[in-house]
């Protein structure tokens, strides 16, 4: 699903702050990613989502190499990934019914349809009463399960998340990584950038380390030990 | 496409949009229709009278008859010149009568004599020629091309075309930096939208297309009601009757001059949309 291959990024003409990194993300795969603040997690998930481009090494995104690909074709590319963001990016105008609904009208989904799979999502994250109300009603974690229903709705092959438990309490942050494990269940490659380190050794999943700019793969076994 | 309510409403700057658009529509209307109708008497007058001189004697007393028959043969071999003919004195007392009134002293004022020539405008025949074979019959005639007397309001009239024409340009730079200004605020305030958008698989075009839609609404309405002023204020003008005072022929706009016009409201309202669209497009385009 994803590759890479000894890829370097530096922003501008910055530092390197990623080395040589190569790993290979299989389809309905979950990895944590892991690291101290300021090791290049949220540089990475960028790059998966074609926000970055590696400045050297190779990056192939489900059968695309970044490289040579064309701006025209990102937007269906992106459209296939699910992301979830820290701080949400919910739109305050729409009610919550309508921000969830805004990938499958982006994909041009017909109404009808549409109506079907945002109410069934909205349900799914516990928010099916919600529906109809601003984002800004909601507590954070709330505003947390309407951002990943949004990214879901689209039946995503992929589904990043940057810090999604980093705004919300224990509790929430392990009902929202209940609906990241169901997810995989249903065959979505998950990767859930993360430094709460509570939470990752409650669920066991293969972890990728960012160490000083180089990147660790840490088996499940060995990465409960941690 | 399905229309996504992304843009955050913004009553006030809708208002605003709405109203400037009216303005310009507006202002751009009045002073070209006023340019147009200038322009016509501008031509009117150089027309209609570049093909009518006329020589002017003081009195009938000195002049014999057979003097004039004389003059009027000769003028009519002036190559350029199509006929030659004299103003009867009832002719002139008729044409005089609105100024002078019908009573016992006006019929004693001595009137001029005066002929009347065709010319043809194309042979540029040129008063001082005329004047030089003039003078061997009727030396004390003054010849009046007309010229002298409409040269003034001509001038008039072109500086008033000018004078719009200048006019709407900057109407035009101005209404053109108040869209571009307003599609940069409205994209400041969205800017968060665009990039969600951008984020969640929106392609370029479809987020300028986006972002296009609510400029072109307040532009149309905007556009109209402009439009419906600017229409209104020229039925009234025209309405005016100026036929009190002889000198100034009645103003008029020809059907042509019409769908000029109603291309001012279209072309805003496209204008207007084009430019929400290329500064949408241009920040899209800036996205990774
Ligand atoms: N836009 C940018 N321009 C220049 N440098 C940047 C930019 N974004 C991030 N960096 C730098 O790149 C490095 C990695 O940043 P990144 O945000 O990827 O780290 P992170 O692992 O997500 O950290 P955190 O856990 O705090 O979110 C940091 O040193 C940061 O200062
Ligand atoms: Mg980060």
């Amino acid at each position: 699903m994803i590759s890479f291959d000894k890829v370097g990024f530096q922003y501008g003409v910055g530092p390197e702050i990623l080395h040589d990194i190569s790993v290979t993300i299989e389809a309905g795969s979950f990895h944590f990613l892991t690291g101290p603040s300021g090791a290049g997690k949220s540089t990475l998930l960028s790059m998966m989502h074609f926000d970055r481009r590696p400045t050297r090494g190779f990056l192939s995104i489900m059968g695309e190499n970044v490289a040579m690909l064309a701006r025209a074709k990102t937007p269906l590319l992106r459209r296939k990934i699910g992301i979830v963001f820290q701080d949400f990016r919910l739109l305050e105008h729409l009610s919550v019914f309508d921000n969830v609904a805004l990938p499958l009208r982006l994909a041009g989904e017909k109404e009808r349809i549409l109506s079907r799979n945002v109410t069934e999502i909205l349900e799914w994250v516990g928010l099916g009463k919600a529906m109809h109300v601003s984002p800004r009603a909601l507590s954070g974690g709330e505003q947390q399960c309407v951002a990943i229903a949004r990214a879901v709705v689209g039946r995503p092959g992929l589904l990043l998340a940057d810090e999604p438990t980093g705004s919300v309490d224990d509790v929430i942050g392990q009902r929202v990584m209940r609906l990241f494990e169901e997810l995989h269940r249903l065959g979505t490659a998950v990767i859930i950038a993360s430094h709460n380190e509570n939470l990752i050794r409650r669920f066991p999943h293969t972890r990728l380390e960012l160490m000083d700019g180089h990147l660790v793969r840490i088996p499940v076994e060995f990465g409960m030990k941690l | 496409m399905t229309r996504i309510p992304i843009q955050n409403e913004n009553r006030a700057m809708t208002a605003l949009s709405v109203f400037v658009s009216a303005m310009m529509v507006a202002l751009s209307i009045l002073v070209l229709a006023g340019a147009a109708a200038l322009h016509h008497l501008d031509v009117e007058w150089r027309h209609a009278l570049a093909d009518r001189w006329t020589i002017e004697m003081e009195s009938s007393d000195t002049l014999h008859p057979v003097d004039v028959e004389k003059a009027l043969s000769i003028l009519r071999t002036i190559p350029g010149v199509i006929d030659a003919r004299l103003i009867t004195q009832d002719e002139l007392r008729r044409l005089l009568d609105p100024w002078l009134g019908v009573d016992a002293l006006a019929a004693e004022l001595p009137l001029p004599i005066l002929i009347d020539l065709h010319v043809s405008p194309t042979d540029q025949i040129t008063s001082s020629l005329f004047s030089e074979r003039l003078s061997a019959v009727l030396p004390n005639a003054k010849l009046d091309d007309h010229e002298s007397w409409t040269r003034i309001p001509v001038r008039i009239a072109q500086t008033g075309e000018v004078f719009g024409l200048s006019l709407f340009s900057a109407i035009i730079l101005t209404a053109l930096s108040t869209i571009a200004a307003a599609a940069r605020a409205r994209l400041a305030i969205n800017r968060s939208e665009i990039e969600l958008l951008h984020t969640l698989g929106a392609s370029d075009g479809y987020i300028a297309r986006q972002f296009q839609t609510d400029p072109f609404r307040s532009a149309a309405v905007g556009s109209l009601i402009g439009a419906a002023i600017s229409a209104t204020i020229i039925v009234i003008a025209g309405r005016v009757d100026l036929s009190i005072a002889p000198m100034i022929p009645q103003l008029y706009l020809t059907a042509k001059d019409v769908a000029f016009l109603l291309a001012v409201p279209i072309g805003a309202t496209l204008l207007a949309t084009l430019v929400a669209r290329m500064t949408a497009y241009s920040l899209a385009r800036r996205l990774p």
